[in-house]
């Protein structure tokens, strides 16, 4: 061994040691920009302090002076596969079994959901899912079944197996389609940026739907902007303010959690979901509301 | 905090500039010599094979069992991608050809009846109903695609039917036949050499290669050797074994070009296939397409 490998080898590892002191400072100095309020109603007042999902984003994105470009090889390990916890069909756990949702409604969008709650306790109820429409966004984070989230540098893809329902998150610093260009999607158009481990969502063009099926309805105005961080080893925590001014009297804030399953051997996969193999999922909206399986009558040996 | 970031950011470049020298990386292993590069010598190399299970373990065992993937060195597959070439399983098959595939006497009938009836106008496609084209159709179906390449998973993206695949490179292997059942897009694992990604797929559905194609069976096993080859350019060779409807092997090479999308406007959207009232089809009676609750009329034309 020659004398400069000698003190190659011997001042390797406290390079290493030093770059990786001074990474985790760097880390810590740069990335610890946006700082959430931890109570739920101090971020409901964030969301209020802004008139836009759109100011609310750039505030955000102000606090994290940009934000920053993933390092490649250092990507955040959002790998395995996840599941929504807790009460899957409110929009907000909070709501627990009470009729009506957290949000604040505007009069009229709380008069339609009093109509659908009524007509749903009547057993009048038709679902787009049913027809094998995709939920859209942002109902999309309360849909039950497998999640997996793939993040790339430039792309972060938040995936869940039902109906393939695949949102794409551009974090290479491209904007909006401009509303000229733009029209309304299942589930919209999302850019984003990352601010150390958080991932800041801003997304618009979005269609009308409903957060779920006992829940309200919202308008094509509607946009969201959503704060995703993995605070343990299996947890994925989505923080979510809703802005739809047709439907909402002010910003709707929740919280969504998904959860990692146990996949030791691995055997837990996700497949391609065709839904209309069930022939049982062609279903069509009656005229009074309600749903009817296509071409197909109950009769009374079907008990 | 703006001191602690600027103080932190010069520590580190002077901390790099006195760095000793990094040391040399592994090599990787050669993709060179995993699959011949002439397609003669490649069919010969299906044909050397009993079986997709077998020409798989042979490239495994030729790569070393090749490398996993590691972030610091990720293949570059980002962008929108699209199939070259005519709607045939094999973009290289010659005009006027019935199918470059080696058929069996059952299928071959098929085929020809199949295209004769074509012909005359009466054609049903699965995915007329909004199913899934499955695999290894999905190879030649037209639109935009994506390769999302991470460590551990490939995910191989076709907005058709939001279709995706996902390739495990993570040393898992196929689930026990006890456990296997027939899929859409069947059950892919596979492992990396050098940047090349060699795949291997089983548990498929029934289907067909293309509209004006062979149809395949259940028992249809897959080879893939994918590889970024200038670019652009994304070109795939596949071995197809199905010893119910093939005599042999097939071989095909299928190429993606990488999209021009350099203000990023093209984006991947939702695939809604039952948005569109025309794509609720029907097969009737006499093997033909029909669109359901829908009766042309002779205004229909005009």
């Amino acid at each position: 061994m020659s004398a400069s490998t000698r003190r190659r080898s011997f001042y390797a590892p406290l390079f290493r040691i030093g770059v990786a002191v001074l990474g985790t400072l760097a880390a810590a100095a740069s990335f610890a920009a946006i700082q959430l309020p931890t109570e739920k109603a101090a971020l409901i007042a964030l969301g209020e302090q802004h008139r836009t999902a759109w100011d609310l984003y750039k505030d955000f994105e102000r606090q994290a002076n940009g934000g920053q470009r993933l390092n490649p090889a250092r990507l955040p390990d959002w790998t395995g596969i996840y599941s929504r916890s807790g009460v899957l069909f409110n929009w907000d756990q909070d709501q627990g079994r009470n009729r009506m949702p957290t949000a604040k409604l505007t009069p009229e969008y709380e008069k339609r959901l009093v109509t659908k709650l009524d007509n749903i306790e009547k057993g009048i109820e038709f679902d787009n899912l049913s027809n094998c429409a995709p939920p859209g966004h942002p109902r999309w984070m309360t849909e039950p079944f497998l999640r997996d989230f793939v993040v790339t540098p430039d792309q972060t893809y938040l995936i869940n197996e039902m109906v393939n329902d695949i949102r794409r998150i551009y974090t290479d610093g491209r904007e909006h389609i401009p509303a000229a260009d733009s029209y309304p999607l299942w589930n919209g158009d999302s850019i984003g940026f990352w601010d150390g481990g958080k991932l800041v969502i801003h997304t618009n063009s979005l269609r009308s739907g409903q957060y779920q099926r006992t829940q309200p309805e919202y308008s094509e105005q509607v946009e969201t902007v959503e704060v995703w961080e993995k605070v343990d080893d299996k947890t994925l925590v989505a923080q979510v303010w809703v802005y739809d001014p047709p439907s909402l009297a002010q910003p709707w804030y929740t919280k969504h959690t998904y959860l990692k399953l146990s996949n030791e051997d691995k055997s837990l996969r996700i497949r391609y979901w065709d839904c209309g193999e069930n022939q049982n999922n062609t279903v069509i909206q009656t005229e009074n509301g309600s749903s009817q399986f296509r071409d197909f009558t109950f009769t009374d040996k079907d008990n | 905090m703006r001191a602690a970031i600027a103080a932190t950011f010069i520590a580190a470049l002077a901390l790099a500039a006195c760095a000793p020298d990094a040391p040399e990386a592994p090599a990787a292993a050669a993709p060179a010599g995993l699959v011949p590069a002439e397609r003669a010598e490649k069919v010969a190399l299906g044909l050397a094979h009993a079986t997709a299970a077998d020409l798989y373990a042979a490239l495994k065992q030729r790569a070393n069992g090749g490398a996993p993937l590691s972030l610091d060195d990720m293949p570059d597959w980002t962008g929108l991608w699209q199939r070259v070439g005519p709607p045939f399983f094999d973009p290289d098959q010659p005009r006027g050809v019935l199918t470059s595939a080696k058929l069996k006497p059952e299928p071959l009938a098929e085929l020809t009846r199949r295209r004769e009836l074509s012909a005359q106008g009466i054609e049903y496609d699965p995915i007329s109903d909004c199913g899934p084209p499955g695999h290894p159709r999905w190879l030649a179906i037209p639109f935009l695609r994506e390769f999302i390449v991470t460590p551990g998973q490939t995910y191989l993206f076709s907005e058709t039917v939001n279709n995706m695949r996902r390739v495990y490179t993570d040393g898992r292997d196929h689930p026990s036949a006890a456990d296997a059942y027939p899929l859409a897009y069947g059950d892919s694992i596979g492992f990396w050499s050098d940047h090349t990604l060699v795949i291997h797929t089983s548990q498929v559905t029934a289907g067909i290669y293309h509209r004006n194609d062979p149809q395949y069976s259940e028992q249809l096993e897959t080879v893939e050797v994918w590889r970024k080859t200038d670019p652009t350019t994304v070109q795939v060779d596949v071995w197809v074994y199905d010893p119910v409807m093939l005599e042999e092997p097939w071989f095909v090479q299928q190429t993606y070009k990488q999209v021009p999308n350099e203000d990023g406007y093209l984006r991947v959207g939702y695939w809604y296939c039952g948005e569109n009232p025309n794509n609720a089809v029907e097969k009737t009676d006499e093997g033909t397409s029909q669109f359901s609750d829908f009766t042309f009329t002779d205004r229909d034309n005009k």
